[in-house]
């Protein structure tokens, strides 16, 4: 799964330990979810959301690593 | 998601406190064979040939107390306790529970006799301080991670 997290953070101005701060996460956490290293739970996935006023799917997407058929 | 197993951050401090105080103590009933007297319940009537138990319960409590301050460390919250720290937990919790069976295994072919249930009293807390350690070590390096994409 892919993240586009960097580019929601510059467009809102905001380091990734003020992002940690809003949704009551480590900065670490946040370092782990951008860097692709830890897919974050739907709860965290929708904090996020609402942080940037996105809807989800505009944060994180599938990439060719989650292959599946549907 | 919230852990209601967990306990308040502060019961790490005094977990670490009760653990080091009590080993301690269980150290010098083992090795100095202190006790503290008059500490019984059961006074036992006549000693038998083979009566090892003296009924002090000066070991017992040290068993007591150790175990009390390992669990108190390993149940603590973090500070932030989020959910990739309990992600952290869980996966440590594997770790320690898999490596103290392969200790088990290992030494019960190595060693023998009084040495092996010298061993198992030491046992008793294998799982418990591998947790302390991995865990530890797994916050250590993910606290470490650099600021790589903060910029």
């Amino acid at each position: 799964m892919k993240n586009n997290i960097k580019v929601q953070r510059a467009i809102k101005n905001i380091t990734q330990a003020e992002l940690a701060d809003l949704i009551e996460v480590s900065r670490q956490t946040i370092n782990t979810i951008e860097s692709g290293k830890y897919v974050p739970s739907t709860v965290l996935a929708l904090k996020m959301a609402k942080v940037f006023g996105v809807n989800v799917e505009e944060i994180f997407q599938l990439d060719d690593s989650d292959k599946f058929s549907a | 998601m919230k852990n209601t197993l967990l306990l308040p951050n502060k019961y790490k401090v005094i977990g670490w406190v009760t653990f080091l105080s009590f080993a301690a103590l269980g150290l010098a009933c083992i090795y100095l064979e202190f006790e503290i007297s008059g500490f019984q319940l059961y006074y036992p009537k006549k000693q038998g040939l083979f009566d090892f138990s003296k009924y002090n319960l000066t070991n017992e409590f040290a068993l007591f107390g150790t175990t009390i301050g390992l669990l108190m460390i390993t149940f603590a919250k973090e500070k932030t306790e989020d959910e990739y720290i309990s992600l952290l937990r869980l996966k440590s919790w594997q770790w320690s529970v898999l490596i103290s069976y392969i200790i088990l295994i290992v030494l019960n072919f190595s060693i023998y006799g009084m040495d092996f249930l010298r061993f198992l009293t030491y046992n008793l807390w294998t799982t418990l301080i591998v947790f302390v350690i991995k865990f530890n070590w797994s916050l250590h390096k993910f606290r470490k991670e650099e600021l790589a994409n903060e910029k």
